[in-house]
């Protein structure tokens, strides 16, 4: 109706068209961004936000939402009083650094000898690593909670035959008591290694495809400078090919790094919602989940989220701080 | 002719009946088996209660925490729901269950089931708002070799807790563990001995009393088949433990009857005529899980579900029908009185284990669900499991619990 009234004002009529034509232009892009756009507000940015909101309430959510109190900082307060908030978070950065370290110590030289010296098989073994990495943690974690087992499982069974065996029993095994075998899950000071091995076993694979690829990207004119220099085996693994990788090391621990925070199914399974034994497996996702859905205290659980989100803000800063950088390869 | 008439009459009724009255479509959250009990009666409900009930089952802990966001948001929960003994004091008195006493007067079938599991759906304000859909009376399962090894009868060595640790002892001598886990004890004390008013981890005034005597001695007792060496350490529902109770690796196991249905019919199908059941020891009765069914205030068919729940849980030969299909035990009196129940069974060895089931559930005392229940039932054990496995004081670790719960209870 409008572009009738103006049909005879040309000049107008062309800006108007003008106008309409760069609107679509400028918004176009928003346009085909916008179902990720929606998505990430409903997904992302209402529950950090309501989070928010929840963290000052006193909540139980099978009341309603017509049930909350507003309690200020109460919840924080709670929060950080908490004991076991700070246990879980212990028992959280020692199974990652547990599990994290073990975990490179093996894969950066499995994958180095992946790519130097086996040609043919590489993507057969690469693939093997990486197959549990695709399997179901559920899964994966009640296998090992079979092998883990006290009096059936198979890493005491193995001790056990090990143990009888003529000499190296004697020599390696001497220490195994078949009488009282090794209570993996139960026993405080095996619950944190029993879960970090599973964890290495579990997403060493992973590392591995990365640092294989990594050494891939090494121009082979460094090497054959290096071997005519005289650089022999450990030294070019040392002196080049370490060195070479340290973006794809940087960015394998910043993957470790979060995923060891977020830690729940593992130690959830394995040990049942409290963490096991004195809470010794008690992760601070698992903790969050405890207070927030078993115990029904959304506010105190929200109030710990944005705890851990401060926590993990300084962590990360502190890690790119010293590390980012040099990490990245721009030194 | 006549036959072909009658034929075409009914025909003509059936479609008529079918064109005139739509089934009311209800849905059913809950958790397996629910859906294959459910699959018994699916069809006699259409024509019976006018209704074509759908089940939507997911696991228990998932089922559970999809409640807890349907009743948060005020959607998304069914029109019949159920809710494990567990929870139910959580959701009784949360406010997002309908009133059956005052909606549908409920009360006037309170003679129908056993009083302890009634009351367990009875709220703060003294009102019903679930109705018991199967429950668990508490058992002792022993296999049947360790007992004559032994050379105690079965009555001698449930007479006391002496006795049963004598027997304990005389099993360690032959290398057999007597339970599969120590903790079992203190969890039978502590849910079956109840003083009279309190809840299991309240008093009537909600003040914590897992200090009291029950508590040390249960912990104690646990503590002392732990330093007797008296367990193997299997926790349940572990893959040891489903081989353990094939093979009988340990000799008694205390659970809810539905257990007995569980071991026949698939944790240990092998071990027929190996297993007998017996009263708990100690002369005590108590329960072991259960579960209910309850209307959301937030379901559009409110009546409708109420209708179908009279028809599917009040009726004991749908229940019985249930019972001999999955196991999940019937929470009413009149089942106990059905055929069914005085069948010896084979798989316990010719015993009539059903009938002693039925009169363990008649003898249990009612112990009040309290809102603060799941919280304190987990610090406490957690509390158990420190006792146990890194030998932590009792009374400290007690005294700890309490604290943690009193921090927890804020919010409740």
């Amino acid at each position: 109706m409008t572009v009738s009234t103006h049909s005879n004002e040309m000049p107008a009529e062309q800006s108007w068209q003008n106008r309409w034509a760069n609107m679509k232009v400028t918004l176009a892009p928003y346009g085909f961004l916008s179902p990720a756009i929606i998505l990430f507000l409903i997904f992302n940015i209402f529950p950090l936000l309501f989070a928010a909101f929840m963290s000052f309430h006193l909540w139980k959510p099978s009341e309603g939402l017509g049930a909350m109190t507003f309690v200020g900082w109460e919840n924080y307060y709670y929060a950080i009083t908490d004991e076991l908030i700070y246990k879980s978070l212990y028992n959280t950065i020692f199974m990652g650094v547990l599990s994290g370290v073990t975990m490179h110590l093996i894969a950066i030289p499995v994958a180095y000898i992946l790519a130097t010296y086996i040609k043919r098989f590489r993507n057969l073994f690469t693939g093997a690593f990486f197959m549990p990495f695709v399997t179901s943690t559920v899964a994966v974690a009640l296998v090992f909670t079979n092998m883990y087992g006290e009096n059936f499982g198979l890493f005491n069974s193995l001790l056990a035959t090990f143990h009888e065996m003529p000499v190296i029993g004697s020599l390696l095994f001497f220490w195994v008591d078949p009488e009282n075998p090794i209570r993996w899950l139960i026993d405080v000071a095996f619950i944190k290694p029993s879960i970090a091995g599973m964890q290495v076993w579990k997403f060493f694979g992973f590392q591995v495809v990365i640092y294989v690829s990594g050494y891939l990207t090494i121009s082979s004119e460094i090497i054959e400078a290096a071997e005519v220099d005289g650089c022999t085996g450990f030294g070019k693994f040392w002196h080049i090919a370490l060195p070479s990788i340290r973006p794809f090391i940087f960015f394998c621990i910043t993957l470790n790094l979060i995923g060891a925070l977020n830690m729940f199914e593992e130690p959830f399974v394995m040990l049942g919602k409290t963490g096991g034994t004195d809470s010794a497996g008690l992760t601070i996702s698992m903790y969050m989940y405890l207070v927030g859905w078993v115990w029904e205290d959304f506010g105190t659980a929200s109030a710990m989220s944005w705890f851990l989100f401060a926590f993990i803000g300084v962590v990360t800063g502190i890690y790119f701080l010293l590390f980012g950088k040099k990490g990245l390869g721009d030194s | 002719m006549i036959k072909t008439k009658h034929i075409v009459a009914a025909a003509i009724t059936a479609f008529a009946a079918q064109a005139t009255v739509a089934d009311t479509e209800l849905q059913l959250d809950g958790w397996p088996d629910m859906d294959k009990e459910l699959a018994l009666h699916q069809e006699e409900a259409k024509g019976a209660v006018g209704v074509d009930v759908k089940p939507l089952m997911n696991d228990w802990i998932a089922h559970h925490d999809k409640l807890k966001t349907a009743m948060a948001t005020g959607q998304g929960a069914g029109d019949i729901v159920g809710v494990d003994v567990e929870f139910i004091g959580t959701f009784a008195n949360a406010g997002g269950l309908v009133n059956l006493s005052k909606e549908y007067g409920a009360d006037k079938f309170e003679n129908l089931f056993p009083a302890y599991a009634w009351n367990q759906g009875r709220a703060l304000d003294g009102d019903i708002y679930a109705i018991p859909y199967n429950s668990g009376p508490g058992v002792m399962y022993f296999w049947r070799d360790h007992v004559t090894a032994s050379g105690m009868s079965i009555d001698e060595i449930t007479k006391s807790w002496d006795s049963f640790f004598e027997f304990g002892a005389k099993l360690k001598e032959k290398g057999i563990p007597l339970v599969a886990d120590a903790s079992i004890i203190a969890q039978t004390i502590i849910n079956t001995t109840v003083e009279s008013g309190n809840s299991v981890y309240f008093d009537s005034e909600d003040n914590i009393i897992v200090t009291n005597d029950r508590f040390v001695e249960a912990f104690t007792l646990a503590k002392k088949a732990r330093d007797m060496g008296l367990d193997a350490s299997i926790g349940s529902w572990s893959g040891e433990w489903f081989e353990a109770l094939n093979e009988g690796t340990y000799a008694v196991e205390f659970s809810g009857a539905w257990l007995g249905g569980f071991m026949e019919r698939w944790i240990a199908p092998d071990a027929t005529g190996k297993w007998g059941v017996a009263n708990l020891p100690n002369g005590i009765y108590g329960t072991w899980g259960g579960s209910f069914f309850a209307i959301p205030k937030q379901s559009k068919n409110a009546d409708a579900a109420w209708k179908f729940m009279e028809w599917y849980l009040m009726d004991e030969d749908k229940a019985v029908a249930r019972f001999t299909a999955t196991g999940g035990f019937p929470p009413l009196n009149a089942a106990y009185k059905d055929p069914a129940f005085q069948e010896p069974m084979p798989y316990f060895g010719g015993q009539k284990a059903r009938a002693l089931w039925g009169d363990i559930a008649s003898k249990i005392t009612p112990v009040k669900p309290n809102k603060g229940d799941a919280v304190a039932r987990d610090v406490v054990f957690q509390a158990l499991g420190s006792v146990l496995n890194d030998n932590q004081d009792i009374t400290k670790s007690l005294k700890d619990a309490e604290k943690q719960i009193k921090r927890r209870v804020r919010a409740l």
